[in-house]
């Protein structure tokens, strides 16, 4: 096809498997091993899949060791390359398999469930005016469902060729969805990650409103522990704004000390969790301009105790 | 000229039968470089009368003249009260009243700070007035870490900060044993004698007064010149 410089078939899965006696959800995708489009970038140990059967590359979140056989359906897989990077677009681990590996780990039956198909096939061919048994018995294997089908068809285009037209082909033609990566991310962003991200939004708001109650309560605090300060420097007369800003550096200063410990202890920690997280600049400066507001409206309770704090309260003792 | 001068000065709280009459026609004044002391027993109106002259408290009539400015007649006349305190009266307290996240150096630089002094000209003021108070060593320590004597030289040095016309001690011996009281009393007339400030002392206790150019005693809000 014009514009196509590589096309190759794809297929990704999420499954739930036991692994080393534990249950875990992870994400199979089975691509072309021998040059095609859709495999794993930027190990962290160990190689790609060089055979057609039975090798695996998994996410380091999945605790596999290199050269650890892995049993997933009939079959045992060889672990011989770990990444860090790339998650499935649920934050699941993925783990990639050749494609025909991939196509029998999701297709592929037990026998009983085999024989269990047969047997309903077989009486629902059998019905009277239908077929014979004997014709029955000749169509069964051939109504067995096609164990090679892929989810996707990945393309790379030629040099210079103009992704809207190739889509505009391939739809025309072959009647196909056809997706750029920036509509897939789109696709992904407004569709299936809309509903976490919203829910991590109001989880973080529900969050920064807490921090900012408590950061308004210890400001507050330090404000009472202040007062006869507060009153000394109003009599020897400091203006308001003096004790604005006395108060206001006071809530920043924890906020920004809170932000930074906040900060670390994400950065060290955010691959504990269970789901793949990815920390951006972006957010990290959003959350500190969103902090830093929530400062000034923490203090507002402070400052507002400290400038109804008479003078007078400076004199007579303790 | 008078620094201070109140005429018929009174001071009433509440009204009809809950009325405080406080202060009662006080009519005093003091002059550059005097030392008066306003002594009474608790209740008399010294306190009153200290916030009233300090431009914390409204008087409910009478007269308020500060430098040759009447500030105060039946109503403020249009000042900045804060301004005139920070720039022409300097306050020392009966407990030091030092802020206490700030050095000894810092808690004599804010007033200079406070008025926009800076530069070299604060770092000379500040030395010299903590070697005047003889506690330039401890220009480093926080107040904490000091005695009451030398927390109490450190708030006289913080109120000389901005050279004022007036310095108003409110029981500024209370806190010291009578050995420390009467030095931190013996400095406060230096300061009027050398540097011509005037002195309003409140204080409730007599032996203090010795050497005062004047003394007041205030008994159920009115003042008789002793």
């Amino acid at each position: 096809m014009n514009g196509v410089e590589k096309a190759s078939p794809f297929i990704f899965y999420g499954v739930e498997r036991t692994l080393k006696g534990t249950s875990r959800r992870f994400t199979i995708i089975g691509y072309d091993v021998f040059g095609g489009l859709g495999g794993p970038k930027n190990l962290t140990a160990g190689r790609e899949i060089r055979h057609a059967h039975y090798e695996m590359v998994a996410h380091e979140k999945l605790g596999f060791r290199l050269g650890e056989k892995v049993p997933l359906g009939i079959h045992t897989y060889t672990v011989v390359g770990l990444f860090k990077n790339g998650t499935a677009p649920d934050g699941e681990p993925l783990v990639y398999l050749s494609l025909p590996d991939a196509q029998e780990v999701i297709y592929l039956r037990d026998n009983e469930e085999i024989r269990n198909q047969r047997e309903r096939l077989y009486r629902t061919l059998t019905r009277p005016g239908l077929l014979s048994p004997q014709q029955s018995e000749k169509y069964i294997p051939q109504l067995q469902p096609d164990t090679h089908l892929v989810n996707a068809i990945l393309i790379k285009l030629a040099p210079g060729a103009d992704s809207e037209s190739v889509a505009r082909q391939i739809k025309n033609w072959l009647y196909f969805s056809v997706y750029t990566t920036d509509q897939q991310v789109q696709l992904m962003l407004q569709g299936r990650l809309a509903k976490p991200k919203n829910q991590l939004l109001l989880f973080r708001i529900i969050l920064i409103i807490v921090s900012v109650v408590i950061i308004s309560l210890v400001i507050y605090t330090f404000t009472m522990e202040k007062i006869r300060s507060i009153a000394v420097m109003k009599l020897i007369g400091a203006p308001n704004r003096v004790i604005i800003r006395l108060v206001l550096e006071q809530a920043l200063l924890l906020t920004v000390c809170s932000y930074l410990f906040g900060l670390i202890v994400i950065h060290n920690t955010y691959h504990l969790f269970p789901r793949f997280v990815l920390l951006n600049m972006f957010d990290d400066t959003a959350t500190f301009f969103v902090a830093l507001a929530g400062a000034v409206i923490a203090s507002l309770l402070g400052i507002w105790q400290a400038l109804k704090t008479q003078p007078a309260e400076a004199l007579g003792g303790h | 000229m008078e620094i201070l001068r109140t005429d018929g000065l009174s001071k009433i709280f509440g009204s009809g039968r809950l009325e405080v009459r406080a202060l009662e026609d006080i009519s005093f004044s003091v002059s550059p470089g005097e030392l008066i002391a306003l002594l009474g027993p608790s209740g008399s109106g010294k306190t009153t009368l200290l916030l009233c002259i300090s431009l914390i408290l409204d008087p409910t009539v009478g007269t308020i003249v500060f430098d040759g400015d009447t500030i105060y007649k039946n109503g403020w006349i249009g000042i900045d009260m804060r301004r005139l305190r920070r720039e022409k009266i300097g306050f020392v307290f009966q407990t030091p009243n030092l802020i206490p996240f700030l050095t000894v150096r810092e808690n004599v630089l804010f007033p200079l700070e406070l008025v926009g002094i800076t530069g070299k000209a604060v770092e000379h003021r500040v030395m010299e007035l903590l070697e005047y108070m003889e506690i330039a060593d401890r220009r480093y320590f926080l107040p904490a870490l000091l005695s009451g004597g030398e927390q109490q030289r450190v708030s006289i040095a913080r109120a000389l900060a901005n050279r004022p016309k007036l310095i108003m001690a409110d029981e500024p011996t209370a806190a010291l044993d009578t050995e420390r009281g009467k030095k931190v009393m013996s400095l406060l007339k230096k300061i009027a004698g050398e540097q011509q400030t005037a002195v309003i002392a409140v204080t409730h206790d007599v032996r203090m007064v010795e050497g005062f150019d004047r003394i007041y005693m205030l008994q159920d809000g009115r003042m008789n010149n002793t």
